[in-house]
């Protein structure tokens, strides 16, 4: 078991190091001078001359990225130049935010996928079966931001239901808590809960066919038993590996729900943080992305290997 | 039983929590288009910073919307018969939200912070000050190198809102943007950066009555049409920059008021002198304008919201000179000035346009409008941040729709742009007359002649067309139709005092 993890650690660490690289020349690449910018376009050819100094524009890229590094690595995001916050502590106040706002679309899309898919499956080829079909492809297919501006004007706009953005932490109010981010987690998780429910469908279907649920049914089991007990309590391992593997696809449906929403998470921050041209805040966030990333994919990895007891057998 | 409880429990929670927010008639939201900067005058450089610091804090004076200056913490105000010293009487019952008392050793600090902190972006609009003085405890003198025509109008805008000296002491002017400490009616109590920004009625202020509002909650929302759904629901109560070619639509609605606030600023057509090949020419940029209807521009891409006109300042300004009205579209009288300056046609011509929906609308128009008088116009459309660079290094033909945003005085929209020193004359346009007029503008105090002057200023601009002037923007805002009392400053900033919500 150690020698697995530390051989994944050791491969997530090139991965880091090239993410690193990345992110910084991405921004190297992105037009115009920053110190320009950041002077907003006013400011007099002095100005910027002490801006370049003070953000060590003027020093060769290799030293930038030693700088910008050995800064993390002490804990030290910089400065927004914008709003003189340091960013460390902006991102911190905006990971509970857009955590919430997750965990809240993976149980959608868990309440309606899982169900769905097991309808489907059970129907398959009826009428509940297309049914749910047209659901997943439409789930699939709606973009995140239409879908948003439509569930805003009917539910904010319209109805007067749901606020039609913001966010309030659960801790301070849990039922306005609930309230701002109903209409969020509807649309960052639907396309997540017509992946969960084609996922259940299929793994359902495979296992409604195996031996061993011939062999609980001729026992004489309920069908409820034999549903629930014998086929989807197997059927949910690879509807766990696809609900940790979505991860990604949930940070990135944030930065477009958060911007709809107006929900000030990690989303919206690098989108505003683009706008402004907040280039160390981008980078920061770029950068814990792709770290939050890989650990997911290193926890994926480990709770496959605990998971799996064949693996264990071959070390 | 206890099920049934529980449920009527969560159901009265949910009614209340309803009422609750239908009950909070006390705060007033306010939802923004961008994240401030630095809420700190001196350091400050966005339009959004001021209207955010406009609400918390009161400056020496302000202008109303026909830019007439209005007494705030400077009770009055008299120039010496030379013009080089102006003495200001402060009000005598104000004090800072840390409860420092608001005097002229206060004003003394903050002007010459704004003078001197080596990061201020205010240095250069009061270079002209010499020294500050505070001989009574109310009472400052600013004196002046030359007459400057201009001063007030600073005093008016960032210049003019003081910070508390102790604040600053405490928390060093580099960090004091982010815990603003002014004399005004509502102090800094919480910023979440990209969400809000919320402040606090200060219950002692002196004028603290005419204030109804508890709180004010700043919302960022930098998309236009979230911005307006939220004011749709009813979850804030103004918003800013309502998209002009949604107004149509919004002034549908009954529970919503639009409000275009005109606003001295405008958009325009830089061309750059330095290069060579047709453009060199005053009558080929002059054909250029010619070929334009401006009006159409206006009516196309801004649904006619916004105002079409030829000059650095709007048609509406006493600065604008009426002997030099705005040209009608006249085709034929454009290439009868193209044949004058003796170009080869079809004139090739490339627009450097900053990638902005807007703006890219009003680049096609002009390319298809001159295309028709004798020009091959071609736009190249790049991210703003690179246009900077491109213009900064020369590198370009004609650079625009672009320009100042809010002034509330001409100097701010005219020096920079038009006078060889300017630090926005990207058009390299370099004119003894010019500068002379310019400069005239800035010592002459009487404020008649002051107006003729600048009257020069915009018939020589027409002449040599160093840049086409095509529209000026109103700050358009929309608020809940239960908002009274809104004014604005003759910048187009909100002003909150008397404002109240019917019930």
């Amino acid at each position: 078991m150690l020698r697995f993890l530390a051989n994944r650690v050791l491969v997530a660490i090139p991965t880091l190091i090239l993410i690193s690289i990345i992110v910084f020349s991405l921004q190297q690449l992105l037009p115009g001078d920053p110190a320009l910018i950041i002077g907003g376009g006013e400011a007099s050819p002095e100005v910027i001359a002490a801006i370049r100094e003070e953000y060590g524009f003027n020093d060769p890229l290799v030293i930038q990225y030693f700088h910008w590094i050995g800064d993390i690595f002490r804990g030290d995001f910089g400065v927004s130049y914008r709003t003189r916050q340091p960013i460390g502590p902006m991102i911190l106040d905006k990971i509970p935010v857009t955590v919430t706002l997750g965990a809240a679309a993976m149980l959608f899309s868990l309440v309606i996928g899982i169900p769905l898919g097991i309808l489907a499956a059970l129907g398959k080829g009826k009428g509940w079966d297309h049914v749910v079909t047209v659901f997943a492809m439409s789930g699939i297919s709606i973009p995140n931001f239409w879908l948003g501006i439509m569930l805003i004007l009917l539910f904010a706009v319209k109805l007067r239901w749901l606020p039609a953005g913001g966010f309030v932490p659960f801790t301070e109010d849990p039922i306005g808590c609930l309230r701002s981010i109903a209409m969020p987690a509807v649309v960052l998780g639907t396309a997540l809960a017509a992946a969960m429910m084609r996922h259940t469908r299929s793994a359902m279907l495979n296992i409604l066919q195996q031996d061993y649920v011939r062999t609980a049914r001729s026992k004489g089991l309920a069908e409820r038993v034999v549903i629930v007990r014998h086929a989807f309590l197997n059927a949910l391992v690879p509807i766990i590996t696809l609900a940790t593997l979505q991860f990604g696809t949930l940070l990135a449906g944030a930065v477009l729900t958060e911007q709809v929403f107006s929900i000030p998470g990690l989303g919206k921050m690098v989108v505003d943080s683009v706008f402004n041209r907040e280039y160390q805040a981008v980078q920061a966030v770029t950068l814990l992305s792709g770290v939050a990333f890989v650990a997911m994919n290193l926890l994926a990895d480990i709770l496959y290997f605990w998971a799996n007891p064949k693996l264990r057998a071959n070390r | 039983m206890t099920n049934a409880l529980l449920s009527r429990t969560a159901l009265a929670a949910i009614f209340l929590a309803g009422f609750s927010a239908a009950g909070s008639a006390q705060d007033l939201s306010i939802a923004l288009a961008d994240d401030p900067d630095a809420l700190d005058p001196v350091t400050n450089r966005t339009h959004v910073g001021i209207t955010v610091m406009g609400v918390m804090c009161d400056g020496l004076l302000t202008t109303d919307e026909d830019l007439n200056f209005v007494p705030v913490l400077a009770e009055s105000w008299s120039w010496s018969d030379d013009g080089l010293a102006l003495t200001m009487n402060l009000r005598q019952d104000v004090t800072f939200q840390d409860g420092t008392p608001f005097n002229a050793d206060a004003v003394k600090a903050g002007l010459e912070r704004a003078l001197n902190q080596p990061d201020s972006q205010r240095a250069a609009d009061i270079s002209s000050i010499s020294s500050v003085e505070a001989p009574g405890e109310y009472e400052v003198v600013v004196n002046v190198s030359e007459p400057s025509a201009q001063l007030l109008s600073k005093f008016a805008e960032r210049v003019g809102i003081i910070f508390s000296p102790t604040a600053i002491e405490e928390t060093g002017a580099a960090d004091i943007g982010a815990a603003p400490v002014c004399a005004g009616p509502y102090a800094f109590d919480e910023r979440v950066a990209q969400d809000r920004i919320v402040v606090k009625k200060v219950e002692d202020y002196w004028n603290a009555d005419a204030y109804a509002f508890d709180t004010v909650t700043f919302r960022v929302m930098p998309d236009d049409s979230v911005r307006l759904a939220n004011l749709q629901s009813g979850d804030v109560d103004i918003m800013e920059k309502l998209d002009p070619s949604n107004v149509d639509v919004v002034e549908q609605d009954p529970n919503i008021t639009v409000e275009p606030v005109a606003v001295m600023n405008n958009q325009a057509l830089m061309y750059n002198l330095e290069q060579d090949g047709p453009f060199a020419s005053a009558d080929v940029r002059n054909a250029f304008e010619l070929s334009l209807d401006r009006n159409a521009i206006n009516q196309v891409a801004f649904g006619g919201r916004y105002l079409a006109g030829n000059q650095v300042t709007p048609p509406n300004s006493q600065y604008y000179d009426p002997a030099t009205p705005m040209p009608e579209r006249d085709v034929e009288g454009a290439k009868a000035l193209l044949e004058q300056a003796g170009v080869e046609m079809p004139v090739e011509f490339e627009i450097l346009v900053p990638n902005r929906p807007l703006s890219v609308r009003v680049a096609q128009m002009m390319q298809a409008m001159s295309q028709e008088a004798g020009f091959a116009t071609e736009l190249n459309v790049v991210d703003f941040a690179t246009t900077l660079q491109m213009t900064e290094d020369g590198n370009f033909t004609a650079w625009g729709p672009i320009g100042p945003q809010f002034a509330n005085d001409p100097d701010a929209v005219a020096f920079q742009v038009l006078h060889s020193t300017g630090s926005r004359n990207l058009s390299r346009y370099y004119s003894d007359e010019m500068d002379a007029l310019l400069e005239e503008t800035r010592t002459q105090t009487d404020p008649a002649e002051r107006v003729e002057v600048f009257h020069k200023v915009a018939a020589l601009a027409a002449a040599d067309e160093p840049v086409t002037y095509l529209y000026h923007m109103p700050q358009i805002y929309a608020y809940d139709s239960a908002i009274e009392g809104l004014t604005y400053t003759g910048d187009g900033f909100l002003r909150l005092v008397d404002v109240t919500r019917a019930e």
